[in-house]
């Protein structure tokens, strides 16, 4: 031991104490990440008592599913689970669709003023067009109050048609010159050729709208007023906002109601958030890999 | 072949899910908040069975968020079916879009904003008065004052003019009209007298009796309270942990009253008509003296200044707190308490010589909400007379007390009290419920006539001891100083929101810092040069005439 100590031209194997000072940080990180996912779900089954007391840190305290019993028992909630189910469902497909469909000719090297389409399309990638213009359009084409305004709107990404079409351009010309001998036009080429071999960006996309959709609440606050079609993040959204009420500009009597839904209401929030994030968490381990996959993609511009 | 056996079945499972999305939405959209009263719809100036003439209106508000009493299931409930029968008598169809409350506010903005396709009466509280003139002006909310000489049976004139003589003030604008209908609320003693309620320092009750304290008759025996329980361990738990929850950032804790101060940075002085500021009043600097003597001492819990609801009802059920500031006559805080405990309300503590301290009062009259007629509405008539059949007796009774046997009774004075009929869970199942309970805060507004009778019955002796002895108590601040003020014209408002914007900043700043030490009081002269500097002499010149235009109202 002592021998291979001394030489000097030995391959550096890294010292122990550096790696466990790593294994520490990287363990402080995980924990300071997870923490507060743990948080939420000892908070959701604790005792309501200890919980509106702020009591628990690290254990559960007590035992009570009460508020889970609630929210299962709650129509609203199904309906709000099955409204994005049907939302997130839609919504991928479209984007997927939009994406391909806008991002292959792009990448059609002798299509006229392509450089001037990609240019153009920038622009309402970082402007909008402000709340009311949005809301006026949405209403005047009879969208407001049904699942289009929320739908419709969000189909096509401009950030998703660039990274397919970067995709794209990855793929080698003399395929496609290949399958244009071969007599193919440009959508067969597109569906037969290009499509099987873009799964990995197809999927890319795919879990950044199931995760983009699963999140959103936004439109649905603004675009639809029936509680009926609200997306589950919505109804959480409700629940977690209801119980801030300035209970200051409040006259004696709407206090002592204000302090009963408050207290009602503490604990629920904890159980509503483990069982509205659940599902989009369960998604990401099988999505891992392609996940990484689209973090590279912005980097690998020829 | 293959790739058109691909396109057709790409394009199936397209149209399925379209298809889907469309089937649910237009299934949905039937069945829920848009619910018309009547299932057959019929155009304005139709006839329902009994011949007389019907006329439709849209109506638009918020949900009530209660979860168990649910507007969507008024036909079960025996109060709702009085009500409908008074619109129906009116001859008025109704159409409601109900929005989630939490939601209502942004709904309510866009639609307003995007001026297109709006209900006819429409609760638009969430707006503030800014928007609302701003709407008013480019007309989209009507001027009620003509549609109520022309249409109104008299209801609204005699609730407006003579049961509730402050609504006008308070609802009058700047040009002279009236562009919304409000909510109105009353309280009265032995059905006449004004019976204000206070806001006040509560102490813990059950402590003093196990410390064996007298009630403290001063501001300086309070301190002496508060130190005695906190260092005896009044809760028992070995630690000295017992506190005042206090927040010094503002004068609406009820301690600033006693030193005769204002409750806001410019506070309205009803009985002399004069607007102050507690920045001005002769005891602010032994107020702060005070104060820091409390934070010195540890007895003020510095750690919950500026905290939320949720961390001041942690120290609550910890059983932590020995006073706070709060309604003379909550019974909301006991019990939350761990282990159970009794606050009692103080009558204002003198503190200063030469200084009578005053009490907080919440005003008798209330006027709040806005519900305003828009510019869509075909049938202006039809839209007075539902606020005709709003400001009838009738509705009143119902939307306050409900129904007589049932959901109230008098008591052997005469005066109404509830019956209880058990937690809002059980109501729902027995839809034994007031109207407020079931569409108050909705699209119809509250008419209130409140007695402190019932409230009495309600509470300890030892409250309601405190609330007759505060009923007639002068001299008082108000803890809601707008209900006294006039609403400000265009540049009064532009002026106040600006001012304010800086102003209050610094002088919670200011207050916190001098309450807690961290700024000395020698340097007095240089804050209240600073307080004029950001326009404190304006906003109190401004508040003086909408004080001023208030009172001039008639």
């Amino acid at each position: 031991m002592a021998t291979v100590r001394r030489n000097p031209n030995r391959i550096k194997q890294g010292s122990v104490a550096v790696d466990i000072i790593l294994y520490a940080i990287a363990l402080v990180i995980c924990l300071i990440t997870l923490y507060p996912f743990y948080f939420v779900i000892i908070m959701s089954i604790s005792s309501p008592s200890e919980v509106a007391a702020m009591n628990v840190f690290w254990f559960p305290k007590g035992f009570f599913l009460g508020s889970y019993e609630l929210i299962v028992r709650d129509t609203k909630m199904w309906w709000a689970y099955s409204n994005t189910l049907i939302y997130v469902g839609a919504g991928t497909l479209l984007n997927c669709l939009t994406a391909v469909l806008g991002a292959y000719p792009l990448t059609v090297r002798n299509l006229k003023g392509r450089k001037w389409v990609v240019t153009f399309l920038l622009i309402p990638m970082y402007f909008g067009g402000g709340l009311i213009p949005s809301y006026l359009l949405i209403n005047k084409l009879g969208m407001y109050n049904t699942m289009f305004a929320v739908i419709i709107p969000g189909m096509v990404s401009i950030w998703n048609i660039i990274l397919v079409r970067t995709f794209f351009t990855t793929i080698p010309e003399g395929l496609k010159e290949s399958a244009f001998i071969d007599g193919a036009s440009h959508l067969q080429l597109l569906f037969r050729v290009i499509l099987p071999i873009s799964k990995p960006i197809l999927a890319v996309i795919a879990i950044y709208s199931i995760v983009g959709i699963w999140n959103s609440w936004f439109d649905a606050l603004v675009y639809l007023p029936n509680e009926k079609l609200h997306p589950l993040q919505m109804y959480l959204y409700r629940v977690v906002v209801q119980q801030s009420v300035d209970l200051k500009m409040l006259s004696l009597e709407d206090t002592k109601n204000a302090v009963a839904n408050m207290l009602s209401n503490i604990q629920l929030k904890y159980a509503i958030i483990v069982f509205t994030t659940l599902p989009v968490i369960f998604t990401y381990p099988f999505f891992q890999k392609y996940f990484i996959k689209g973090a590279l993609l912005g980097s690998l511009k020829e | 072949m293959k790739l058109w056996k691909r396109s057709i079945v790409s394009a199936m499972a397209a149209v399925l899910v379209l298809g889907a999305v469309t089937a649910c939405n237009s299934s949905s959209n039937n069945g829920s908040s848009s619910a018309s009263s009547d299932s057959p719809k019929k155009e304005a100036g139709g006839s329902d069975s009994a011949g007389q003439q019907t006329a439709k209106l849209r109506l638009l508000g918020p949900m009530t968020s209660n979860k168990y009493i649910k507007f969507d299931e008024r036909d079960k409930y025996p109060v709702w079916k009085e009500v409908d029968k008074l619109l129906t008598d009116a001859g008025l169809q109704l159409d409601y879009e109900m929005v989630p409350s939490e939601q209502y506010k942004v709904v309510i903005q866009t639609r307003m904003a995007s001026g297109s396709d709006l209900p006819d009466i429409v609760n638009i509280s969430a707006l503030d008065n800014t928007t609302v003139l701003n709407l008013a002006k480019q007309g989209v909310l009507l001027d009620l004052n003509p549609l109520i000489e022309k249409y109104s049976n008299g209801n609204i004139k005699k609730m407006y003019d003579t049961e509730f003589p402050y609504a006008r003030k308070s609802t009058t604008s700047p040009d002279g009209k009236m562009y919304w209908f409000s909510d109105l609320h009353k309280k009265t003693y032995q059905g006449k007298d004004p019976a204000p309620v206070s806001l006040t320092m509560l102490l813990r009750k059950d402590w003093l009796e196990k410390l064996n304290l007298q009630v403290p008759t001063s501001a300086e025996e309070y301190m002496q309270t508060l130190k005695a329980m906190r260092d005896k361990d009044a809760n028992g738990n070995g630690k000295k942990d017992e506190v005042l929850v206090y927040d010094p950032s503002n004068f609406y804790g009820a301690i600033a009253q006693w030193f005769g101060l204002g409750t806001e940075i410019t506070s309205v002085d009803v009985e002399n008509k004069k607007v102050v500021s507690p920045w001005y009043q002769d005891g602010i600097k032994d107020y702060f003296r005070y104060l820091q003597q409390l934070a010195k001492e540890g007895l003020l819990d510095t750690s919950l200044i500026g905290a939320t609801g949720e961390q001041k009802q942690q120290k609550m059920t910890e059983n932590q707190v020995a006073s706070l500031s709060d309604y003379n006559l909550e019974t909301y805080q006991e019990p939350t308490i761990n282990g159970g405990g009794e606050f009692l309300p103080l009558m204002p503590l003198k503190a200063v010589d030469g200084i009578t301290p005053a009490a907080q009062l919440e005003p008798p009259f209330l006027v709040w909400q806005k519900y305003a007629i828009t510019k869509d509405c075909k049938n202006p008539e039809a839209a007075i007379k539902f606020f005709d059949t709003i400001y009838s007796d009738k509705y009143a009774e119902l939307l306050y007390w409900g129904i007589e046997g049932k959901t109230y009774k008098k008591d052997s004075s005469g005066a109404n009290v509830y019956i209880d009929n058990g937690s809002d869970e059980e109501l729902a199942k027995s839809g034994l419920v007031p109207g407020i309970k079931l569409f108050g805060d909705t699209v119809f507004p509250r008419v209130q006539f409140a007695n402190l009778e019932f409230e009495l019955s309600r509470v300890p002796k030892y409250k309601a001891d405190n609330e007759l002895n505060v009923l007639n108590y002068k001299p008082y601040f108000v803890n809601m100083n707008g209900n006294y003020l006039a609403i400000p014209d265009d540049k009064q408002l532009e002026t106040k929101t600006k001012i304010l914007t800086n102003l209050s900043t610094y002088s919670s700043e200011l207050a916190t810092k001098l309450a807690l030490g961290q700024k000395s009081l020698d340097n007095w002269d240089q804050y209240i040069a600073d307080l004029k500097k950001l326009g404190l002499d304006q906003l109190i010149e401004i508040d003086q005439q909408l004080l001023d235009r208030y009172n001039s109202i008639k």
